[in-house]
């Protein structure tokens, strides 16, 4: 008995890791790739470098004319973090009104949340571009970070309205009887219950902030306020002469505070709530 | 008038910061883009209206949008039900109480923490090329001469879909927190009365999910119907070889962006939203009966 | 409920704040906009986009700085980008928001600018504050539309057939000497492949590109867009589809699925790979292919249209500098550009990156001090302008009919049109897109 839940755990292992070297191979090629002289990177596609340099990362942290990659790393961390924390705060309130208060025009308002996101977002970028130059927000982090804060990612809203209408109904009810308010029960209540969700918008904002080339690219014009998605691409075009050692390393630098961010979040996930646990 | 402000006032105080990003910043440059489907717009000059000249063309007179329509529909209903499934059960392996859990997650999510970089294009070439691991593989196997599965117009929009489907990794974590939320007394209890691991599975976990499984069964088709970058990186942007991979929003990119057509772009964008819209309903009305939720579905 | 009032008061306080908090950048945030409201013509800011990649951006960053250090009143903040996809993108972007940078560079597509009204007509300025005497006529000729100046080249190109040293050496045959027809390409290409064996060809499979189809088009005196009309005719396609699908039958070029995998830059090309012998490139890209290639490569001519044919080839700005139709500071901007092709120190700085400089004694200045490997680019651009003819503008809605020639091309050699039907849909896509 003992034996073959070992050999289970064993097979479990074996499955998990094959699968799992599958999913390996392109940072394994992209950390190659960052070690290896120019001439070899799409020459030779071999995982194991038969030259190796440490060149490439050095001439990729200089960056360019001393907007250095320790800028656009500074950078990244004060959008992506404002986004978070905007994210967090506007989705989980509007998510606890959908998903837990009563109010007129709810059906109506939910609806309107799920068109945004099915518009495809190309052809809104010219009137958001002209709407933001009114607003002087060109070349300034407002456009990446506002909306965050009034919570224009309808995903993270309906994220967590499905997570808050998963919770027993009973532990508000019995939190009201207690006297507790709405806002109290938002605070003391769902907020505690629903953090898987809440990790799970953290971490996806966070990451998706941090890979975001395109609406960076359009708002941000001074050098000195880059992002790493900007100066990656500063190593690239494809029509003259790229640097691509110096873009592989790099990238291979910018993946691991997403990593991390992801590694420590989902840590939180261990925990299984229980519903016996709250109520005390 | 006192009881509307008494029901009301807390809940849209709630909803405020949401209401002002809607009204101040989202539903204008919406009707904009209404406006401009009305138009011809070439992005730099000014939009001429033309009533609804665009939509006629769409239809009538523009078989690459129906190639865009057909390549999107096989996309959306091979890659969302592959990847949904691929995602629930890696989820809910990794849900077990496995030693190095949070390492093999972090594994799990790297392709999808790589989104659309270089590195994808190279490796999928390496995968699916003509001398890829597939080939060498099939060659060495069973003796078959395969294709060069990307560059083949037969076989090209699969290894999208499979890459696609190699991406789980949102709606792997998803899966994950939700998993996370059901409370272990459940188990407890079915453990109990002598329930198997199987039946947990079925009795307690799947309803208990229903809720996440909407929500992800919900955004991936949205996000299928708009998927966009992946066939950008693998065909350089062209939607090629022989417009099999051209997705309906990389059409739709091309003709605002690359052709100076936004009002046709933008016309294609609200076809889009209705389609959408379509299954969405769809999918929301039969909720009901499948969906259980903790609040009594209120 | 006064506790509920109480908490929410706080959430609201703390969502202001937080709000209020985040003014990155914000702050030192100098528009020329606030400039000309203070009425100073004293101090000057002009916004300069371009793209291209590291080495381009670190040599326009010094030029800039040498202009601001003689010019002390004039401050020119450089607004760049990497690849050429995202930067249209913003540009296009910002003049649809009324936001374009004073001094931007474009391609060879600049007519398409003009004819939106979006560039200043610098003619005013050409003699006076940019100095053209050592740039000659066709260079200048190449920055107009209908005789008014547009954009000033920053550098001039021409394209050829790289060849991959190594290979042809392996297959024991004499390197090309560009003295050769379509059908002598063809040849040596075909022989290549039976030389180097399996897996190998001669020459990467070409016929997707509008530029090269207009090529061979120019030798028989037609062209995509000529004075502002198309004058190729329905038989060009029908002969350069045959062509191609000549080489591809006789293994002078892959096959159609090797050709539909890979995009022909040098982060994804069979000519990098050493998979292909040869490949059509532009002169300035010589650099950018050696870079990532350890086999040593060599450009020569293109094929030519044989005994009484036209010349084909011709030189083009890669890039050429434009100014902003509203900018606020025209003046300042024409010093720049003036600045930029004409001042010594400052043509040294740039080089040959954007190609060969408009400026005759800046050329001459960096002939004098060229590595072996930039002489091999000037020595083939001296004998491709002795075998060129003036270029014509790019037609109207160029992105449009390069994506059908694409999608035509591959549906030949995959044989899912004919040749035929092929050049029927190429030619009527010609008319529409360029009287669009």
């Amino acid at each position: 008995m003992i034996r073959s839940i070992q050999f289970n755990k064993l097979l479990m292992h074996i499955l998990i890791i094959g699968i799992g070297l599958f999913m390996l191979y392109p940072i394994l090629w992209l950390i190659s790739s960052s070690l290896k002289p120019g001439y070899l990177i799409f020459t030779n596609l071999s995982l194991w470098p038969n030259e190796v340099t440490l060149n490439n990362y050095r001439e990729g942290w200089a960056g360019i004319s001393r907007v250095g990659f320790i800028t656009f790393f500074k950078n990244s961390f004060i959008v992506a973090i404002l986004c978070v924390v905007g994210n967090l705060i506007s989705s989980s309130m509007a998510a606890y009104a959908f998903g837990r208060l009563e109010f007129s025009w709810k059906k109506f308002w939910f609806a309107v949340m799920l068109v945004t996101i099915m518009l495809p977002h190309h052809v809104t970028i010219i009137p958001q571009y002209i709407l933001y130059k009114q607003l002087n927000w060109i070349d300034t982090y407002y456009p990446l970070t506002i909306p965050k804060w009034l919570a224009t990612d309808a995903f993270f809203i309906f994220l967590m309205v499905q997570f808050i209408r998963g919770l027993p109904r009973e532990l508000d009810e019995s939190a009201t009887i207690d006297g507790c308010g709405k806002i109290r029960i938002y605070w003391k209540i769902i907020i505690p219950l629903a953090l898987p969700s809440l990790i799970t918008t953290a971490i996806f904002t966070f990451i998706w902030t941090w890979d975001d080339f395109f609406s960076q690219l359009l708002y941000i014009n001074t050098p000195k306020l880059y992002t790493i998605p900007l100066g990656l691409r500063l190593f690239m075009d494809s029509s003259s002469e790229s640097s691509w050692g110096a873009l592989f390393a790099m990238s291979v630098l910018a993946l691991i505070p997403s990593l991390i961010v992801f590694f420590s979040l989902q840590k939180y996930f261990v925990e299984g709530i229980s519903t016996s646990g709250i109520k005390g | 008038m006192a009881r509307l402000w008494k029901k009301n006032a807390i809940p849209y105080l709630f909803l405020l910061p949401w209401l002002i990003g809607l009204l101040a910043l989202t539903v204008g440059p919406m009707i904009s883009s209404v406006y401009y489907s009305l138009t011809n717009y070439d992005v730099i000059s000014s939009p001429t209206y033309i009533g609804f000249d665009n939509y006629k063309k769409m239809f009538m007179d523009d078989p690459r949008f129906y190639t865009s329509l057909k390549v999107t529909f096989i996309y959306v209903f091979t890659s969302v039900p592959l990847k949904l499934i691929f995602a629930l059960l890696v989820a809910s392996l990794m849900n077990k109480g496995l030693r190095g859990l949070t390492f093999y997650r972090t594994l799990y999510y790297l392709p999808t923490l790589l989104g659309g970089s270089v590195a994808i294009a190279v490796l999928w070439r390496k995968i699916f090329g003509a001398t890829g691991i597939v080939n060498h593989f099939l060659l060495l196997f069973f003796g078959i001469e395969a294709p060069d599965w990307i560059a083949n117009p037969e076989y090209s929009l699969y290894t999208i879909v499979a890459l696609s489907v190699w991406q789980f990794g949102s709606s792997m974590i998803i899966f994950l927190a939700g998993l996370k939320q059901i409370p272990q007394d459940f188990y407890e209890a079915a453990q109990v009365d002598g329930a198997s691991k199987w039946k947990q599975f079925l009795k307690i976990t799947i309803p208990l999910l229903t809720p996440v499984i909407f929500f992800n069964l919900i955004m991936q088709l949205i996000s299928a119907f708009q998927a966009f970058t992946q066939s950008f990186i693998i065909s350089g942007g062209t939607g090629g070889p022989i417009d099999s991979t051209l997705f309906y929003t990389l059409y739709l990119y091309l003709k605002g962006f690359s052709f100076y057509e936004m009002g046709y772009a933008s016309a294609m964008a609200w076809v889009l939203l209705i389609i959408i819209a379509f299954f969405t309903f769809i999918i929301f009305s039969t909720s009901k009966s499948w969906v259980h939720y903790g609040d009594g579905g209120k | 409920m006064t506790k509920n009032r109480i908490m929410l008061f706080v959430t609201i306080l703390t969502i202001i704040t937080l709000l209020s908090a985040c003014t990155p950048g914000g702050a030192d945030k100098v528009s020329s906009d606030d400039q000309s409201a203070n009425g100073s013509k004293e101090s000057v800011e002009l916004r300069f986009s371009w793209w291209g990649s590291q080495v381009r951006t670190e040599n326009t960053l010094k030029v800039i700085e040498l202009f601001e250090k003689k010019y002390p009143n004039i401050k020119i903040t450089g607004e760049y980008v990497g690849g050429t996809d995202g930067y249209w993108n913003k540009i296009n972007t910002q003049i649809a928001g009324g936001n374009a940078p004073d001094l931007i560079q474009l391609g060879n597509n600049f007519p398409e600018y003009v004819s939106r009204n979006t560039l200043l007509d610098l003619n005013p300025y050409i003699g006076k504050k940019i100095n053209v005497d050592h740039i000659d006529k066709t260079t200048i000729a190449a920055g107009q539309v209908d005789g008014i100046t547009y954009g000033i080249s920053l550098g001039s190109n021409s394209f050829g057939v790289a060849y991959n040293t190594e290979l042809i050496k392996k297959a024991g045959m004499e390197p090309p000497n560009g003295d050769w027809t379509w059908d002598g390409f063809g040849k040596y290409a075909a022989d290549l492949t039976k030389a180097l064996g399996k897996g190998i060809y001669g020459t990467v499979d070409e016929s997707r590109f509008p530029l090269l189809f207009n090529f061979m088009a120019r030798q028989s005196g037609h062209s995509l867009y000529r004075d502002g009309k198309v004058s190729v005719v329905e038989q060009d396609f029908v002969n350069w589809l045959s062509m191609w699908d000549k080489f591809r039958k006789e293994g002078a070029t892959t096959t159609a699925e090797m050709a539909a995998a890979y995009t022909e830059s040098p982060d994804n090309s069979s000519f990098v790979e050493g998979k292909t012998a040869m490949h059509f490139i532009w002169s300035n890209q010589v650099n950018a292919y050696q870079k990532v290639m350890k086999d040593e490569i060599n450009i020569v001519l293109p094929p030519n249209g044989g005994q009484s044919a036209e010349k084909g080839l011709w030189l083009q700005p890669s890039q050429v500098v434009s100014v902003n139709a509203k900018t606020k500071y025209p003046e300042e901007a024409a010093m720049f550009i003036d600045f930029m092709v004409n001042d010594p120190e400052a043509t040294m700085i740039l080089g040959n990156e954007r190609g060969i400089p408009a400026s005759a004694t800046a050329r001459e200045a960096l002939m004098k001090n060229a590595t072996p490997q930039d002489k091999k680019i000037y020595d083939f651009i001296d004998i491709a302008i002795q075998n060129s003819t003036t270029n014509d503008p790019e037609p109207p809605n160029g992105n449009e009919f390069t994506t059908e020639m694409l999608n035509i091309s591959q549906s030949v050699a995959f044989g899912k049109k004919s040749i035929a039907e092929g050049s029927k849909v190429l030619f009527e896509k010609v008319l529409t897109t360029v009287n669009k």
